[in-house]
């Protein structure tokens, strides 16, 4: 087995994740009261995942990734997406050049390093199709060349809960691609007051860059190497495979409940976004309370719930709470 | 006298003549056509000529053909016409006599109308060598009584099924049956006595003082010299116990919980801040070894399984001290 100094990892880890501190505190001049959506940007940025944002509008889901592309001097872009959208659209498409008599590449928008998928249940399925097969393998055929995408590359798609009229629901084979899925609520009172009087000020905070997109690729590296023991890597396996046979973790009142559990992608994204989180917290080795700090975000869309369910008001929230309060620590 | 003569020997010679020429056509007759010698007869004939409505009227179906003919009988089906229908009928029977086949078949019909009814002819096809005649038995004329009704008497119910005593074959299959759920019924009485009976294994921590068993377990952690061999085991059996015996004697999910969790769900109210804050560093340390690799040293170790029994005796005594009071 490796060897592993986990002494100098954590130095080496206080030295790679300081520019965090940079980075909160520039986007933390537009963005208030949004920590946590903040905190989880970072997970999958980290963690080379993409994330899917689930909140009422207005609540500076836009303006929490511009703001992040700003600070980390990056190409943004952002798609709205209605349902006469076409995948050239996004991926871009051959143009005939009168001039030059020839086929000319013109990039979609997905040519960015972050791509703001705004409102993705709105588009048909081979729209999302097209972005969520982008997502998974990062590269783009256009014609007969194969562009590959550039890192870092990180999709953040929203969808509105309460507007379900005229949408096409993501299938949750590609919900799957999501490495997390957030919900957004809304600020506490105070931070509203401060979001409130900056806006009617009229005073737009100037976000400069602070990092270079090589700093996030350095630090991607660093987030592979930290430390997760066999117990917790144990354990991980145990909350995934307690959502698909609960049974076998002597939680039978949530068999009828779950109708599919998570994928082998729940427990790899599980692994990573721990990694990412304990980077986060300036630690060169994972703790369960990392794994219990992402769980809700990593397997609250790879959970389906039976009807059963449904009709008792029980949500996947619940049965991952559940999970979390069954299934043993180490 | 000689021409008289003459005359009466040709007359003979004439008779003579004719009756050789009639033996010889007769014999040539014989010889050549002895296919025809036998006649194709068929025939339908009943017993009786008085039948009452719904009886079996039995026709005796006959053919006489010669052996070297195929003779097929008619194709009956269910019903001859509307109010005549077929009940049943017999195989051919085919009996041979001399040069010709003698075929009977007896055809049961019921007649469903009242008065002289005639029974249809019936036509059977004969082979001979390829040539194909029918031929027809003559039709059959019977009388069909209707039942009388006493209209004087009054309408009465129609009468029950006779009841008929069931046999040993009828019953067989299901007591066959019973008897296999029988023997089923009582094989899973006798599983589940079995099992029943069978003594369920009570973990040892259920049954012991939630101090003894944690005392229990830290002796055999101590005997078992564990941390010097397996510093991560060590740390994670000592905190198992720790963890388990909170979970005995505060009922909280300790083994559920990640050490702050547990550190906040201990609150004040009970434990007291300074047991805890102890217990708080073990678990700490603890985390550290199996999830950081951390190597503590033997005073720290010793000095662990120390506050761990150290907390485990004072939130003993503290819970005996309540018990009066609670009383």
């Amino acid at each position: 087995m490796e060897s592993i100094d986990i002494k100098a990892l954590n130095e080496k880890i206080q030295q790679n994740s300081a520019f965090l501190d940079l980075l909160n505190l520039e986007i933390s001049k537009s963005i208030v009261g949004q920590k946590y959506m903040i905190e989880r940007l970072m997970i999958a940025l980290l963690s080379q995942g993409h994330i899917l944002l689930e909140g009422v509008p207005g609540l500076a889901k836009t303006l929490a990734i511009k703001s992040l592309s700003d600070a980390i001097d990056t190409k943004f872009s952002r798609v709205q997406f209605t349902p006469d959208l076409l995948p050239a659209d996004i991926l871009g498409t051959m143009i005939y050049n009168q001039a030059k008599s020839n086929f000319e590449v013109k990039k979609g928008p997905i040519f960015s390093n972050f791509v703001l998928a705004d409102e993705i249940n709105r588009a048909p399925a081979k729209v999302q199709s097209a972005l969520l097969q982008a997502m998974q393998e990062r590269h783009i055929t256009l014609g007969d060349s194969t562009y590959k995408l550039e890192e870092p590359f990180l999709v953040m798609a929203t969808m509105n809960p309460i507007e379900q009229e005229g949408t096409y629901n993501l299938p949750e084979a590609q919900v799957d691609r999501f490495m997390l899925k957030v919900k957004i609520s809304y600020p506490e009172f105070e931070d509203e007051r401060t979001i409130m009087r900056q806006n009617v000020s009229g005073h737009n905070p100037n976000i400069k860059p602070v990092i270079s997109a090589q700093t996030i690729l350095q630090a991607r590296d660093t987030v592979r190497e930290v430390y997760m023991d066999e117990k917790i890597e144990k354990y991980i396996l145990d909350i995934v495979f307690a959502t698909r046979e609960p049974v076998k973790y002597k939680i039978d009142n949530l068999k009828h409940l779950i109708s599919y559990g998570g994928s082998p992608r729940a427990s790899i994204s599980l692994a990573m976004a721990s990694k990412a989180y304990a980077f986060i917290k300036r630690r060169g080795y994972v703790i369960p309370e990392d794994v219990r700090a992402v769980a809700h975000d990593v397997l609250r869309h790879r959970i389906g719930i039976t009807y059963e369910a449904e009709a008792e008001n029980i949500t996947q929230e619940n049965i991952i709470d559940t999970i979390l309060n069954r299934v043993e620590v180490p | 006298m000689k021409e008289k003569t003459k005359n009466i020997i040709s007359n003979f010679e004439i008779k003579c003549l004719s009756i050789v020429k009639f033996i010889s056509l007769f014999t040539a007759y014989c010889i050549l056509f002895t296919n025809y010698s036998f006649s194709q007869t068929a025939t339908a004939t009943v017993k009786e000529k008085e039948y009452l409505i719904g009886d079996w009227i039995p026709v005796d179906l006959f053919v006489s053909a010669s052996s070297n003919n195929k003779v097929a009988f008619p194709n009956l089906k269910d019903s001859i016409s509307e109010t005549i229908e077929v009940a049943n009928f017999t195989p051919i029977d085919t009996v041979k006599k001399g040069g010709e086949n003698q075929y009977h078949q007896l055809v049961n019909l019921i007649v469903f109308d009242t008065g002289q009814i005639q029974l249809p002819q019936f036509q059977f096809l004969v082979n001979n060598n390829g040539t194909v005649d029918s031929i027809t038995s003559e039709a059959i004329l019977v009388h069909v009584a209707g039942v009388k009704i006493d209209t004087s008497k009054d309408i009465i119910p129609i009468k029950e099924p006779l009841k008929i005593p069931y046999t040993f074959k009828e019953i067989l299959p299901f007591a066959i049956v019973f008897i296999v759920f029988a023997i089923f019924v009582g094989l899973l009485v006798w599983f589940i006595i079995k099992r029943k009976k069978k003594p369920v294994p009570i973990d040892e921590k259920y049954l012991l003082a939630p101090h003894v068993w944690a005392f229990k377990e830290l002796e055999k952690l101590e005997k078992e010299k564990v941390w010097q061999q397996n510093i991560k085991e060590y740390y994670s059996r000592l905190t198992d116990v720790a963890r388990t015996y909170i979970e005995l004697r505060y009922k909280l999910p300790a083994m559920e919980q990640t050490t702050e969790e547990l550190m906040q769900s201990m609150h004040k109210g009970i434990v007291k801040q300074a047991f805890k804050k102890e217990l708080n560093e073990v678990l700490t340390l603890s985390d550290f070894v199996k999830f950081a690799k951390a190597q503590p040293d033997f005073i720290e170790n010793e000095n662990s399984m120390k506050i761990v029994k150290n907390f485990i005796t004072k939130t003993k005594q503290l819970e005996e001290e309540k018990k009066p009071i609670n009383n």
